[in-house]
């Protein structure tokens, strides 16, 4: 009786020794393919924050078209470049073939390479914009002066243009019918 | 179409003016003395002075930009009143009184006797002239000039000059985007020759500027740059008259 008891519990504390063992050399596998991972662990956090923050960029685009805040016009090259970012974000293979094709050694340089290219055709892009809107504001003024011509004493002098007249005469209608050509009365 | 006379009312002199209080009255004066029968249009260039109420009392047009927009910007809008008024000829001059109003005479005759669409009232045709530029002045000058003459194959003395004559034609061409609003200057010789236009000279007399001019120095290192670009992409598009 005492005999069986002894042996069983040999044979539990056995168990329980082989099993501690096991567990122990399980652990040690799991930690150094933990480690293995480890080393690519911040690649990882960075293609999450990439995924979310690509998402991110694209959704608010379309929420800032939604509202009408940015014209559709303008959100093409941001779209492009959100689903762009996107793209390289999940694939994780085309942000290294590109970083190969230029040659730079880190992943996270690539996209700052590409980033600062992206940043530069966008202020371009506004330049271009800024010129347009130049040209346009420019014949807007033009048209302006035009439309508000003022000839000889006739038309009762500075409409209130500019503020050391202050006569205080009132806007008045000054394109009076001799316009054209009509030599103004001297 | 060129051997037409100029009838009465159908030439406007244009006078870009900017802060030009005191000095464009004796210019429009000077102008309607010479030629009574011209029409004289004052742009102020949203000047903070009176110059717009001097020019009406001088007898002028008074168009005013209500923001001041630069010389180019100014003089464009004198021409676009200008096609919209059908004037035939269309003349500009300086608002501070450096261009004698007197050979607007002599360039109105070269325009009609020389079957030239623009005359230029140059200042260094004639080495008798009073005008007296910086060093690094008439160095820009000089070497716009020279690009002008090489460009044209013509001999181009004075490209910086805002004493010009043109027909309407050119007018209505510098109406349309082709015309550099922001430094009209030796590109526009340029470009009018490879429009089709026909530009000359005539030698003209200054007055010493009385202050600083309207046209920025050609000096300035962002007006060579300029300069330089506005040529290259002159020759760069395509030429012929196609546009107007």
């Amino acid at each position: 009786m005492i005999g069986a008891s002894l042996e069983r519990l040999n044979y539990l504390f056995a168990t329980v020794l082989s099993h501690l063992d096991l567990a122990s050399a399980r652990s040690t596998a799991t930690l150094k393919h933990e480690l293995e991972e480890l080393s690519d662990l911040p690649e990882t956090k960075i293609r999450i924050i990439a995924i979310i923050g690509s998402l991110a960029l694209l959704g608010f685009i379309v929420e800032l078209v939604r509202r009408r805040r940015l014209k559709e016009e303008y959100s093409v090259l941001w779209v492009t470049t959100a689903v762009v970012l996107l793209a390289l974000a999940l694939s994780g293979g085309l942000l290294e073939i590109l970083t190969h094709a230029i040659g730079a050694i880190s992943q996270a340089s690539t996209l700052f390479f590409f980033g600062i290219i992206f940043v530069v055709f966008l202020l371009l892009h506004f330049s271009v914009r800024v010129s347009k809107l130049e040209r346009r504001m420019t014949a807007m003024i033009q048209e302006m002066a035009l439309q508000n011509e003022r000839n000889g004493p006739a038309a009762p002098e500075s409409n209130g243009r500019s503020p050391e007249a202050e006569e205080t005469v009132p806007p008045v209608d000054d394109r009076p019918a001799s316009r054209s050509g009509s030599p103004p009365p001297a | 179409v060129y051997a037409r006379p100029v009838s009465a009312h159908k030439l406007l002199i244009i006078i870009p003016a900017f802060n030009e209080q005191g000095r464009v009255g004796n210019v429009i004066a000077d102008v309607k003395n010479t030629l009574p029968d011209a029409d004289v249009l004052v742009i102020d260039d949203g000047s903070a002075d009176q110059t717009a109420a001097e020019a009406i009392e001088a007898g002028a047009i008074a168009v005013s930009l209500p923001v001041n927009s630069g010389y180019g910007v100014a003089l464009q809008t004198g021409y676009k009143f200008a096609a919209r008024h059908d004037y035939e000829i269309v003349g500009q001059i300086d608002a501070d009184g450096q261009h004698k109003a007197e050979y607007l005479l002599t360039m109105l005759k070269a325009l009609q006797e020389q079957k030239a669409d623009v005359i230029i009232g140059s200042r260094f045709l004639e080495r008798d002239g009073h005008y007296q530029p910086s060093l690094a002045r008439a160095l820009g000058i000089g070497l716009f000039a020279r690009i002008a003459s090489l460009i044209t194959h013509q001999h181009v003395s004075d490209p910086t000059s805002g004493f010009q004559l043109m027909r309407i034609e050119v007018a209505r061409f510098f109406c349309t985007d082709v015309y550099p609003t922001d430094y009209p200057d030796a590109d526009i010789l340029i470009l009018l020759h490879r429009t089709g236009y026909r530009v000359f000279e005539v030698p003209v007399q200054m007055r010493p500027s009385p202050g600083q001019s309207m046209h920025t120095g050609a000096s300035s290192p962002y007006y060579v740059y300029k300069m330089m670009l506005s040529i290259l992409v002159t020759l760069l598009r395509p030429g012929a008259k196609d546009t107007p």
